[in-house]
């Protein structure tokens, strides 16, 4: 009974005294923006001519996000990162987003019949983007307080409930391949936090029934679905733009056809700045281009692990983790939809895509787990005596 | 308060018991996380290095296709030219209007078909349907629009949406020169009869292209590459044509139409040395420039009958058979014949075409009498198998050029089934059809010395570049008769045109041979068809050493008298004449030649004076300024031959782009035969148009007072009337 008093109310070991961000990290970080800006320029350039009169338009803002979102990730790996642990901030974060979705609802641009982003002037926000690693923040926070994660009440309800109101919102715009996304994020850290196998095995049948609902329900997600299967009939129409992309990955070739010397982006791939900016990378730096970009995309999930297994505390652990599953999550999703091996999600490619909020959040996501790497107990650079959890 | 802590701290242990613990530590979870990661991402990067490298080949196609544009690069159909090289056929420039609705603004589109339906005369909704119809490239708007509606559809600045590009129209200098044997083409030079279509392979060459790389809207880039593969442009061909001879035949022809009131009436011009075809048409024709495609006998006024169509060759054919008599020994010089109107062939009763018979004659006097009944006993004596041997010889029975379109093979009776009747019928030139082709192709080897040559109109063909890469074979096909025979047969027919029916085709100072040939005409159930017939003559000359063989056919003539001897002769006559004439081969020695003098530009009775000095006569339509000549200065001609003076007024006056209007006087008609009023009027480029069916005595009535100043082309109306009455003495 003492252990158990002792146990739960247990106060937070300080954090020790700060080092220096994990170096690697931030480098890979900052050379994957920067081949993102170049290709970002050359994929934009083409269409910002003929749209906005301007090659450089879509190069302008792309480079203010990015001083914005360099700004937003030194915010966060200056601030210790135990305050995001606090209860109260926490919650303010997270009706934040809930809010911002809900204001997306009433207020968001409507582009093809979905209400999927909130215009604020400057630009468009996309408040589905900013809760991906809100929510992260929120089970991290959760997961690292819970008595038991391998109660079904205790450890997996809370992380449930708390997903639940971003899913509905993001279902009503309507997006259910992001609400998807959000659920198997939520899944990912429910493994991470050690919840029980068959409670994990329960929420996968409930949560693959309501799909299938969902799915049922609508009868152009099927339509969708199953059309995603034949993708070599209607190349003008419902296949147009991954046949498009995949005439650009495949006259790449392996050594590309040279830097701005895609033809693809001259008008005939969609979406070529944003979305589908990989088969623009893809046709200009060829296969050993994307496997580049693919090593250091690795490279920098690779030591967000590294900070995770080494944070001070559970809190830090699950954080680092978290984030580093949304970016694997991410960058999967966007080769597999441009490469066809998915039906279409509308996942950026994280800090190449043209666009605010995945810029901003993505690169102030990061300043977490360099505020992580400040506090870990061993570097790797020099290995010391293996530390328990 | 104890109570409540205790269920308080007793909830809370329920909670945290734990059935099991988790088995692996949370570092190991995140580990194995990242190990997952790992794992797609390395799966993801085999995927991509399939579709980049390994199956890339298979969007190479597409990707071309949709990064350029091909844009056809046309060869230049080769030309046609006579044997002086003269041009019968070439390639105009006019111009298409194509759309290209990509790079069409929405809000322009209205206003563009708007003015393009206006100015090209095409169906507005239709053309505001292309303009907005994203999917296509380009869409043609009008082809062969000509260079000032081009200029005007360019003044609208319709922006570079609307696009003009080179489009090519054949053209045929020579208007309705040959215009059966040169054929037409399509709206895209592809040639549908005649020469055009025979040879349109070699004409056409093969179509380059040019390959620009553009964007999505089809605007090229500005450095993209551009590969081209160059057109070959066609080969030209000279033909055989000589366009004046082909000239003097259809001016002789025109006159057999309209002076016979003939159905139409056709000619071929040969050089019997070698087969080739001088000249070769047939009247009505078209001209080639505007050809009446709609008209529904259109196909039947373009067929080339002097290859497509077979006729019975009546008795022209009797050379062959005399020929062939004297080659197989079966006559010779010194056979005679009695014609009593008739003979018997095994009890059935074959006609002369003289009822009355032509008494004892020998085998020269038959060949002038033209009597059937010598033909028959002829025919007969030699046997089927001996004549069918020398007519295949001839080249009946089979097509015999290769140069000809639609080239009919004519119709032989089964040689199984000819009776003697029918052989008997064959002598003379019924129970057989044949092309005119044909029949002037046997007739030059029965008068050349004994060698069949194959006829031929394409005498080279010449690739851009000036090499010949194909020459006409002017090698004999075979021997049909001996030398000797043949110098025989043009002993005997030129006696015919000498003594015989064929003395209308007499030449003043030239050797000429001859035979007449009248067949009847069957209907579509091979009846004889009354009142109809096919009066033909076949020429040759010079009789001693014939270079020019020339057969006419007049088809259904309507006049009094339907004999080859009046209705075909005096054609044949007049294109032999001119062709020798031109050809400079001298008359015979007992006429005199003498140059004729330059006299255009001279009043008309400075000319007269000039003529009359070289020992020539003249005759002129007015006494104005002379004009041109004919014979041209330099000529020689015999003496006391009649130059033509053409005159009258000639002003330029603006018509048009580049079109000049010739205007001439009409001249004073009054006293002339209805034949003097077709030469003299189509000689200044004017159109006769006689006012009966049957044109009959002298002029006495004319539209147009002479010396009023009319433009060429114009019809003149002209009365006849009979007078004296008419006497039934012909």
């Amino acid at each position: 009974m003492k252990a158990i008093q002792r146990r739960q109310s247990k106060p937070l070991k300080p954090l020790p005294k700060p080092h220096g961000v994990d170096f690697l990290l931030l480098l890979f970080i900052l050379m994957i923006c920067a081949l993102g800006l170049v290709m970002m320029f050359s994929a934009s350039y083409y269409y910002g001519i003929t749209s906005k009169g301007d090659g450089l338009f879509f190069l302008k803002r792309q480079m203010a996000f990015f001083a914005i979102g360099i700004a937003g990730m030194t915010a966060a790996a200056i601030i210790p990162y135990r305050v995001f642990r606090n209860g109260w901030v926490m919650i303010a974060l997270y009706a934040a987003a809930i809010a911002s979705l809900a204001a997306t609802l009433k207020w968001g641009t409507s582009i093809l019949g979905a209400k999927r982003w909130l215009d604020i002037g400057f630009f468009s926000l996309q408040p589905s983007e900013l809760c991906k690693v809100v929510l992260i923040m929120t089970w991290a926070g959760i997961m690292s307080r819970a008595v038991n994660m391998q109660h079904l009440i205790v450890g997996v309800l809370p992380c449930v409930l708390v997903v639940a109101p971003p899913v509905v919102l993001i279902l009503l715009q309507p997006n259910m391949s992001m609400a998807a996304i959000l659920c198997v994020l939520m899944y990912i850290m429910l493994y991470i936090g050690g919840t029980m196998r068959s409670h994990r095995l329960a929420l996968l049948v409930v949560g693959i029934g309501m799909a299938l609902l969902l799915i049922l329900l609508k009868g152009y997600r099927a339509e969708r679905l199953f059309g995603f299967l034949d993708q070599n009939s209607d190349l003008l129409g419902r296949n147009y733009q991954l046949n498009q992309a995949k005439i650009a990955l495949g006259s790449g070739g392996f050594f590309g056809q040279g830097l701005s010397f895609s033809r693809q982006k001259l008008g005939f791939l969609p979406e070529r700045e944003n979305d589908y900016i990989l088969a623009i990378i893809g046709e200009e730096l060829g296969f050993a281009g994307i496997l580049g970009l693919l090593s250091m995309y690795m490279a920098v999930i690779w030591r967000s692990v590294k900070v995770a297994m080494n944070a001070f505390d559970r809190y830090g652990r699950l954080l680092s983790a978290g984030i580093a599953s949304v970016l694997a999550v991410q960058v999967i999703l966007n080769v597999a939809v441009v490469s066809g091996a998915m039906p279409t999600t509308g996942q950026t490619l994280p800090f190449i895509s043209y666009g605010g909020t995945s810029m901003v959040v993505f690169l102030t996501a990061m300043g977490l787990i360099l505020s992580v790497s400040r506090y870990t107990k061993v570097t790797t650079k020099n290995a010391g005596p293996k530390q328990q959890e | 308060m104890e109570t409540a802590q205790t269920g308080k701290h007793r909830r809370r242990l329920k909670l945290a018991k734990t059935e099991s613990k988790p088995k692996h530590t949370l570092k190991q979870r995140i580990l194995f996380t990242f190990w997952w990661y790992a794992v797609l991402f390395v799966v993801l990067t085999g995927f991509l290095f399939y579709l980049q490298v390994l199956s890339a080949s298979k969007v190479q196609r597409q990707a071309m296709d949709q990064w350029t544009r091909e844009v056809k690069l046309p060869a230049a159909r080769g030309e046609i030219l006579d044997a002086n090289g003269s041009i019968l056929a070439t390639n105009g420039t006019v111009y298409k209007v194509v759309l290209l609705p990509k790079q069409i603004d929405e809000n322009d589109a209205e206003r563009i078909a708007s003015e393009l339906s206006r100015l090209l005369n095409v169906d507005y909704e239709q053309t505001l349907a292309d303009a907005k119809n994203q999917t296509r490239w380009e869409r043609l708007v009008k082809r062969q629009i000509d260079a000032p509606t081009k200029e005007a559809v360019e003044a609208l600045k319709l922006g570079s949406g609307v696009s003009i590009s080179l489009d090519t129209q054949r053209y045929y200098p020579m208007g309705s020169l040959l215009s059966q044997v040169m054929g037409y083409t399509d709206i895209d030079s592809r040639g549908l009869d005649g020469l055009e279509r025979m040879f349109n392979t070699e004409l056409s060459g093969t179509e380059g292209a040019q390959h620009i790389e553009t964007d999505s809207r089809g605007n090229p880039l500005p450095y993209g590459s551009s590969s081209v593969t160059e057109p070959v442009d066609g080969l030209d061909l000279v033909t055989t044509i000589n366009s004046v001879d082909q000239r003097y035949l259809e001016k002789a022809l025109a006159e057999a139409v309209e002076v016979n009131s003939a159905k139409n009436a056709q000619g071929i011009l040969m050089d019997c040395r070698t087969g080739a075809v001088l000249a070769m048409a047939t009247m009505p024709s078209a001209n080639l420039n505007d050809l009446p495609r709609n008209d529904e006998n259109f196909a039947d006024l373009m067929r080339n009958r002097l290859v497509t169509d077979v006729y019975e060759p009546g008795s022209t054919m009797k050379i062959l058979t005399l020929a062939a008599a004297l080659d197989s020994g079966e006559a010779d010089l010194q056979s005679s014949y009695y014609c009593s109107g008739s003979y018997n062939v095994n009890g059935e009763t074959v006609h002369c075409w003289r009822r009355a018979g032509h008494g004892s004659e020998d085998i020269i006097k038959a060949a002038e009498n033209s009597c059937n009944c010598a033909f028959m006993q002829m025919a007969l004596g030699m046997g089927k198998e001996k004549l069918y041997d020398y007519l295949y010889a001839f080249g009946l029975g089979r097509t015999v050029g290769s140069d000809f379109m639609g080239e009919a093979s004519g119709i032989m009776m089964g040689q199984k089934y000819v009776t003697d009747n029918d052989l008997a019928r064959i002598g003379f030139g019924q129970s057989i059809a044949v092309t005119p082709l044909q029949l002037c192709t046997a007739v030059s080897a029965a008068v050349n010395g004994g060698e069949l040559y194959a006829p031929y109109l394409i005498e080279k063909m010449v690739d851009p570049q000036g090499n010949t890469v194909y020459e006409a074979d002017k090698a004999p096909v075979r021997r049909v008769i001996s030398e000797q025979t043949s110098r025989i047969v043009r002993g005997i027919l030129q006696s015919v045109v000498d003594n015989g029916t064929g003395r209308n085709c007499k030449i003043e100072g030239y050797s000429v041979g001859g035979k007449t040939g009248t067949a009847q005409k069957y209907d579509e159930y091979h009846r004889v068809k009354e009142g109809s017939y096919i009066c033909s003559f076949v020429g040759f000359a010079p009789a001693e050493n014939p270079r020019f063989v020339c057969l006419i056919l007049v088809d259904e003539p309507k006049v009094g008298e339907i004999f080859g001897s009046t209705v075909a002769a005096p054609f044949v006559k007049s294109v032999l004449e001119d062709v020798l004439h031109y050809s400079g081969i001298s008359p015979t020695a007992d006429t005199v030649t003498v140059e004729v003098p330059d006299v255009c530009g001279m009043s008309y009775a400075k000319a007269k004076a000039a003529l009359e000095e070289a020992g020539l006569a003249c005759s002129a339509q007015s006494a104005d300024k002379v004009v041109s000549q004919l014979p041209a200065a330099g000529e020689k001609v015999p003496q006391g031959s009649e130059v033509l003076l053409y005159t009258g007024v000639i002003g330029d006056i603006e018509d048009g782009e580049d079109d000049r209007t010739l205007y001439v006087k009409v001249p004073d008609l009054k006293g002339l035969t209805p034949l003097e009023v077709y030469d003299g009027l189509t000689a200044m480029g004017l159109v006769p148009e006689f006012d009966t069916d049957d044109p009959a005595g002298k002029v006495y009535k004319q539209e147009f007072s002479p010396g009023t100043v009319v433009k060429v082309g114009r019809a003149i109306k002209v009365y006849f009337k009979l007078d004296p009455p008419k006497t039934e003495d012909d």
